[in-house]
C-alpha cells in the first residue's frame, strides 16, 4: 500500500512537471556485503537501486525552478524483504534573493567533518552507527542569498526518528530475571508544538583566502529515545521511549589562510525538555565543541578535529566531561585510486582505525573497501565494539 | 654555378629583410612576449562545454565539465571561472567555484553533491598542486596563471615559435615553464612544465576563430609518467553576458 501511494504520488509530480525543460535522469545501483572477523560472520548489505529524475525551467545562468526526485528500491538478503521508499523529492522555486523549497530534502549546516555539532536537521539511519546517514524529511525551506550573507531557514512539520542500531551494535538493556517489560513509544504528534524549525545565518568575508561565520537557532525534536522504565508490580515494567525537545543555539566558522591552511570550528549549546535554554543551569543541558584544522602536505590532505562534550550534572552528579580527537589522511595518487585513512581517539582510551580505498574501474563504477577496527575496554565509547569489527566492500554502478 | 648579378641583389634584399625580421622578433624581450601573449582580446564572458579524457596504460576515464568565466586577472580584475561536472554520474552536480584576484591569491569552493554543502577550500601550494578531479591538470593549470608569477626571458625565435623561460616568482607548484609562442598570432601552441629542474608535463594547445576570438580548441596534457589528459571544447558562447551571481555559492550548489 505504501509502495502504491509512493509510486502515485511520484506519478502525479511527474506528470505535472512534464512541461519542464532539462531534464535529467540518473540512477546508481549499489551492492556489498561486510564480514566480521571476530565471529567469522560474513553479512550481505542491503543492495539499493536509486533512481533520480531532476530538471529546472529557464537557462542553467537563470533558472527559475528545480524540482528533483529520487526514489530507491532495496533488496535484504539477509531477510529476503524488499522496500521502496522515497527519498528526496523537492520543488525550488528561485524569485529575485530567494529560493523557497518544499518536499523531501537532506539540510547540511556546518563547517566541520566528522563531529557537526550544529548539523542536527536530519534524522539519521545509524544501522551502521559508524556511517551514519542522512534520513530525507520533508520540509519547508526559504534561503535568503544576499551579497556575503545568506539566511537559510527550515519549517519540519512531520517528525522523523532516526533509524537504531543494528542489533549487534547496541547495548542490551538489562532487566532482572522475570521481569516482563513491554515498550511504549511515545512519539511527538502533529501539531504546531511539535513544529520543528530553525535557522542559520551564514556571513562571508572577503579577507586571507576567504572567511565564513554562521549562527543557528534549532527548535526541535531528538530523534533518538530517552528510555524510561518504570515497574508497574515486582514482576512487570514499562519501558517508555520518550523523544524530547530541544533548544539549539550555535556557531561555526572557516578561515582560509594564505599558507594553505584551513581552520574550522564548530560548537553548539542544547537544553532538553523545554528548560529555559539561556539558563546555564539547567541540568540538561549539553554542550559540543569541535576545532579542526585542514591541511595538504606533498599530495596528502589531513584534517584533525578535536571534540570536547559538556553535560550539565544533575543534583546528584557533577557534570560530565569527554573530550576526543579525530585524524584523516586521504590522498588519490592518480585518476582511479583514492586512499583514506582515519583515526578517532577518545579520551576514555577507546578509538576507532578505519583504511578505506577506492578504485574506479571504469566511468561510474566503483570498487570501496573499508575496514574498522574498534580498540579499548569493553565499557568504553568505541571499546564497546571491540567485537564488531568490521571489513566491508560496495560496488557502486552511476549511470 | 654562377649566380646573375640581378638574383644576387635580390637574394641580399631577401637576406636582409629577413634579418631585420629575426632581428626584430629577437629584439622582443621575454616580458614583451608575454605582454603581447597576455593582451590577446579575450571575450569578457565565455561558456564552454569540456569534454576531459585521461588516458594510462590503454584505459581512459572521461568527465564532461561545463565552465562560465568573466573577468581578466590581467586588467586588475578578479577572474571568475565557475565549473559544474555533466557526467560520469557518480560526480554529476558537482561544482568548483574559483575567485582569482590579479595578485594571484585564489579563493576556491566546491560543492559535492553527496556531501550536501559547499566547503571552502585551500588555496595553499600543495593544495593548487592537486591533482584536477585525477586528471593531469592540477588545479593551478586549470585556474591558469596571471602575467606576473613569472620572470621572463626570450631564448629566441626558432620554426616560428619565441621560446620563452618563465621562472616562478614565489612557489607556483614548477621550477620553470617554458612556453613556445606562435610568433605570427603570439599564442601559446605548447607549454612545458619543469619540476626541480625537470621536465614534468608537457601541454599542446591548438586553437579555433570563435566569434571573432581565437580560442583554444583542443588541450593535450602529456605526464613523463606516461599518463595523457586530453581536454576538447565546445558550444563556446562567447561574450553573451550572465549575471555576475552565477559566481556564487547559491549557483554553485545548483
Amino acid at each position: 500500500m505504501k509502495i502504491r501511494s509512493i509510486a502515485l504520488a511520484c506519478l502525479v509530480i511527474l506528470a505535472a512537471l512534464q512541461t519542464s525543460l532539462g531534464q535529467d535522469f540518473t540512477g546508481t545501483l549499489v551492492s556489498g556485503f561486510g564480514f566480521y572477523p571476530a565471529s567469522s560472520e560474513l553479512s550481505s548489505k542491503p543492495s539499493s537501486f536509486d533512481g533520480k529524475i531532476e530538471g529546472g525551467i529557464g537557462s542553467p545562468e537563470a533558472e527559475v525552478a528545480r524540482y528533483s526526485i529520487d526514489i530507491r528500491a532495496s533488496f535484504d538478503p539477509a531477510t529476503q524483504e524488499s522496500t521502496a521508499e522515497l527519498r528526496e523529492a523537492w520543488v525550488r522555486v528561485m524569485a529575485g534573493a530567494f529560493d523557497l523549497s518544499l518536499g523531501n530534502q537532506v539540510v547540511a549546516w556546518g563547517a566541520t567533518d566528522v563531529f557537526t555539532p550544529i548539523d542536527m536537521v536530519n534524522s539519521l539511519d545509524l544501522s551502521l552507527p559508524v556511517d551514519a546517514q542522512k534520513i530525507p524529511e520533508f520540509m519547508g525551506r526559504l534561503v535568503f542569498n544576499g551579497p556575503g550573507l545568506s539566511v537559510d531557514m527550515v519549517a519540519l512539520p512531520f517528525w522523523t526518528a532516526s533509524t537504531l542500531p543494528a542489533g549487534r551494535w547496541q547495548t542490551a538493556m538489562s532487566l532482572p530475571a522475570g521481569i516482563t517489560n513491554s515498550v511504549v513509544t511515545d512519539s511527538p504528534a502533529l501539531t504546531w508544538d511539535n513544529l520543528q524549525y530553525g535557522a542559520r545565518l551564514k556571513a562571508s568575508w572577503d579577507a586571507l583566502q576567504g572567511i565564513d561565520l554562521g549562527f543557528v537557532f534549532y527548535r526541535g525534536r531528538a530523534t533518538l529515545p530517552r528510555l524510561s522504565t518504570v515497574f508497574t508490580s515486582p514482576s512487570t515494567a514499562i519501558t517508555t521511549k520518550f523523544y524530547d525537545p530541544y533548544y539549539l543555539a550555535g556557531l561555526d566558522g572557516v578561515i582560509a589562510f594564505d599558507g594553505g591552511l584551513l581552520l574550522k570550528g564548530e560548537a553548539a549549546y542544547k537544553v532538553l525538555n523545554g528548560a529555559d535554554w539561556l539558563d546555564p543551569s539547567a541540568e540538561n543541558a549539553k554542550a559540543e565543541a569541535v576545532g579542526g584544522w585542514e591541511y595538504t602536505i606533498v599530495g596528502v590532505k589531513t584534517t584533525g578535529e578535536y571534540v570536547l562534550d559538556w553535560t550539565k550534572g544533575s543534583s546528584a552528579s557533577g557534570d560530565t566531561w569527554a573530550q576526543s580527537l579525530v585524524f584523516i589522511a586521504s590522498t588519490s595518487p592518480d585518476s582511479r585510486w583514492s586512499l583514506k585513512a582515519v583515526g578517532v581517539y577518545n579520551f576514555d582510551g577507546s578509538a576507532l582505525l578505519s583504511p578505506q580505498l577506492c578504485y574506479t574501474i571504469a566511468d561510474g563504477l566503483e570498487l570501496e573497501a573499508r575496514y574498522f577496527a574498534f580498540l579499548g575496554d569493553s565499557g568504553s565509547v568505541y571499546g564497546k565494539w571491540t567485537g564488531n569489527d568490521l571489513a566491508d566492500m560496495a560496488l557502486t554502478l552511476s549511470f | 654555378m654562377r649566380m646573375s648579378l640581378s638574383s644576387a641583389k635580390a637574394a641580399a634584399a631577401l637576406l636582409g629583410i629577413l634579418s631585420i625580421a629575426r632581428l626584430s622578433a629577437q629584439s622582443l624581450s621575454g616580458q614583451e612576449v608575454m605582454d603581447r601573449y597576455y593582451g590577446t582580446a579575450k571575450p569578457k564572458t565565455s561558456i564552454v562545454t569540456m569534454s576531459m579524457v585521461i588516458s594510462k596504460n590503454g584505459r581512459e576515464l572521461s568527465r564532461t565539465l561545463k565552465t562560465w568565466r568573466s573577468g581578466d586577472s590581467n586588467k586588475g580584475e578578479v577572474e571568475k571561472s565557475m565549473m559544474k561536472f555533466l557526467s560520469p554520474a557518480d560526480i554529476k552536480g558537482s561544482g568548483f567555484l574559483s575567485l582569482k584576484k590579479a595578485d594571484g591569491s585564489t579563493e576556491s569552493l566546491l560543492y559535492l553533491p553527496a556531501l550536501g554543502r559547499v566547503r571552502r577550500l585551500s588555496s595553499g601550494a600543495s593544495d593548487q598542486d592537486s591533482s584536477f578531479f585525477g586528471s593531469d591538470f592540477s588545479n593551478r593549470d586549470i585556474g591558469g596563471f596571471v602575467e606576473s608569477d613569472f620572470d621572463y626571458e626570450n631564448k629566441g625565435l626558432s620554426e616560428g615559435f619565441y621560446r620563452i623561460e618563465a621562472t616562478p616568482r614565489r612557489d607556483l607548484g614548477y621550477s620553470m615553464l617554458v612556453y613556445y609562442i606562435d610568433s605570427s598570432d603570439f599564442l601559446q601552441k605548447k607549454v612545458e612544465y619543469y619540476r626541480a629542474g625537470k621536465l614534468a608535463k608537457t601541454e599542446l594547445l591548438s586553437y579555433a576563430e570563435v566569434q571573432g576570438y581565437r580560442q583554444p580548441l583542443e588541450i593535450l596534457m602529456s605526464s613523463v609518467s606516461g599518463s595523457t589528459t586530453t581536454l576538447k571544447m565546445s558550444e563556446y558562447s562567447l561574450d553573451s553576458g550572465f549575471p555576475e551571481q552565477l559566481f556564487t555559492e547559491r549557483y554553485l550548489k545548483q
